[in-house]
């Protein structure tokens, strides 16, 4: 397809973007970085996990997208007591009818907010993130499919770590991005003073079908990568991999290990679905360089020793982007 | 007759040799380092015995006291080949102590050995020893102990004290320096250095290369802006000492230096960069003419921003080639 085509399909197809975040404006103050994360996630079929300490507006904004969409959502509150079976329903014997009928679980929602997730044991983590990777679940000997569009949207709290259950980094790396939420500024927290003291919250309504997500999502993957940012991104991503053979000596002793080829191609997704929401029908580099620490922040591992001179793994990210040739 | 003297001669030759042999065999000797000693103090008592290495003899017990002397210490039997390792001298020394006044006597040791199939005996001879009192002069009064006394200083031990605490010292400053060295070779990794060339000549060397190659009319226009863009983005990052070759477009023109760049040349700068990022990654194919005017605005942007001074100096070495 011609570039001038691809980029006036695309100038159509994310029209909704604008009236989305203008919906979404009414009630969430600032944070735009999380809205876009949440929004790139969505389009490009991954699943978000948001780490941020509690009060960032976290379930509002994805309660909000929802109902924006017009779309089924529910909330779970992971707890240590919690069954794989609270997350995707389970069969009920019916004394009438003398048979077992299906019940489905909140995991059936386009929506899913599980809050907290690193709360429950593995057995429910893994069950949750069985159901994001195969978006259908097994109850009895019937399968389901997950409703379309489906986001889950995970959040982790990185305060308080006593009595939790980390996911394992193979389960980690099922989750497209991992978005550090920050506080929000001084002014867009008087608003939201303003706003809750004079209990004015406007109601989200419904501007968009959850076909046009599906539809977006299909555009999404016709935005034109160029072989150049293509190389670009396997250029960061190896460099992950190999530090000392991409001038990144230093940082040979600090990683344990690097993206993923899963990294490589959610990178690719993501910059694509970035760019789509800035309404281009091509990717360039500053689309690649906006989502790479939410994609890469999950799948790189530190050693003891990069652990005991605090470096994280943004910083890493930021020293690999630094180095790496922009094309 | 004359055969008969030879064989007695031979037999009584024979006998003292044998003779000689088994008493110069094995000797057995005891001393002590003093005879006089006073109560309470040490003294030792060093038994000795020189064999042939193929003698085999009982070595005699010492046990805790010998009568009323104490052993209180008992370092064993050492053994040292002397004599091209034929004959072996083994000593045994005893630390001994009395507690009692008089006249002590040390029994000899009767040492019971084989050589040559032959058993035999060699004895030591017994030894005394004087234990006396310190004489106390009660006359004078009582006298208090000795005050501790300090320990004279060690101009050795001091002295080496020092070379370890220097040697150490230099070890310190090695390590430091290696790393500090290290660290430099590590940001010098970092740092952009300054090339040989100044900045405006490597540009304007690139350019006419680039004008040379024909890239745009042999068709590939994205090789052209690739080359184009990355010959002011190696400009860039030699002028101002900025990575501009790690930037994306959108950092270069939001860097600080473009302040220092006038607005006309700050928009040459925008459009060849945004249009050049079209036709890299959009596949655009701008039309000829824009191919010129991007190539003339990127030299007109290296112009600019160029001192003249350093203009001057290459026209000078152009005109001295």
């Amino acid at each position: 397809m011609d570039i001038r085509e691809i980029n006036e399909k695309i100038q159509q197809e994310s029209a909704f973007i604008e009236l989305l975040n203008l919906e979404l404006g009414k009630v969430i103050i600032g944070q735009k970085y999380m809205l876009d994360r949440l929004l790139i996630g969505l389009l490009s079929n991954g699943h978000l996990l948001l780490e941020g300490v509690p009060g960032l507006a976290k379930t509002l904004a994805i309660k909000s997208l929802s109902s924006a969409i017009h779309a089924k959502f529910s909330r779970l509150q992971f707890t240590p007591d919690l069954l794989p079976a609270d997350l995707v329903g389970t069969l009920i014997y019916n004394q009438k009818q003398e048979q077992f009928t299906v019940r489905k679980g909140p995991l059936f929602a386009n929506f899913v907010l599980a809050d907290e997730i690193n709360r429950a044991p593995a057995k429910v983590q893994s069950a949750l993130l069985e159901a994001m990777q195969e978006r259908q679940v097994t109850i009895g000997d019937e399968t389901f499919k997950l409703p379309e569009p489906f986001l889950v949207l995970a959040t982790q709290n990185p305060i308080e770590q006593e009595g939790t259950y980390p996911l394992p980094e193979a389960q980690l790396d099922r989750f497209m991005l991992k978005v550090v939420i920050k506080y929000p500024s001084k002014e867009e927290e008087k608003l939201i003073i303003r706003q809750n003291i004079a209990q004015e919250f406007p109601k989200i309504n419904p501007i968009i079908e959850a076909d046009t997500i599906v539809k977006a999502r299909h555009a999404v993957r016709e935005v034109y990568m160029d072989e150049k940012i293509e190389k670009y991104i396997l250029d960061i991503v190896f460099a992950t991999r190999f530090p000392k053979e991409n001038n990144l000596r230093k940082l040979d002793s600090m990683i344990s290990y690097g993206g993923s080829p899963r990294a490589s191609i959610n990178l690719a997704l993501a910059a694509k679905a970035y760019a789509f929401i800035k309404r281009r029908g091509y990717v360039i580099p500053e689309d690649v360089r906006a989502i790479c620490h939410d994609v890469m922040r999950h799948r790189i591992g530190l050693t003891y020793e990069a652990e005991a001179e605090n470096i994280t793994t943004d910083d890493v990210i930021n020293e690999v982007l630094n180095i790496v040739e922009v094309p | 007759m004359r055969n008969l003297i030879l064989k007695c001669f031979l037999i009584c030759s024979l006998m003292g040799l044998s003779f000689l042999s088994m008493s110069q065999g094995v000797v057995a000797t005891m001393k002590l380092d003093t005879n006089i000693v006073v109560v309470g103090q040490p003294f030792s008592l060093e038994l000795s015995i020189t064999q042939p290495k193929d003698a085999k003899l009982i070595w005699p017990f010492i046990s805790d006291s010998i009568g009323l002397l104490e052993v209180i210490k008992n370092e064993g039997v050492d053994t040292i080949p002397v004599d091209d390792k034929s004959i072996l001298l083994r000593t045994q020394k005893v630390t001994m102590m009395a507690f009692d006044t008089g006249f002590f006597t040390i029994p000899g040791y009767t040492i019971d050995y084989k050589l040559q199939n032959a058993n035999a005996k060699v004895y030591t001879d017994p030894l005394t020893i004087k234990v006396f009192l310190m004489p106390v002069d009660t006359t004078k009064s009582i006298k208090d102990i000795h005050p501790i006394q300090d320990v004279p200083y060690d101009w050795m031990f001091i002295g080496l004290i020092a070379l370890g605490v220097l040697v150490l010292g230099l070890f310190i400053w090695l390590v430091v320096r290696y790393l500090k060295k290290a660290k430099k070779r590590d940001d010098a990794a970092k740092v952009i250095l300054a090339p040989k060339q100044s900045a405006y000549e490597i540009a304007m060397n690139s350019f006419e290369q680039l004008k040379q190659e024909e890239i745009w009319q042999q068709g590939d226009v994205k090789k052209y802006y690739s080359e184009l863009t990355e010959i002011v983005r190696a400009y860039i990052q030699n002028r101002w000492m900025i990575p501009a070759l790690e930037f994306t477009s959108d950092e270069i023109l939001e860097h600080a230096f473009i302040k220092q760049i006038d607005a006309i040349e700050n928009e040459k700068l925008v459009y060849l960069l945004r249009l050049a990022d079209l036709v890299k990654f959009a596949k655009v194919i701008p039309y000829v003419s824009e191919h010129e005017l991007s190539f003339i605005n990127a030299i007109q942007f290296v112009e600019s921003t160029t001192p003249a001074a350093e203009k001057d100096l290459l026209n000078q070495k152009g005109g001295e080639a």
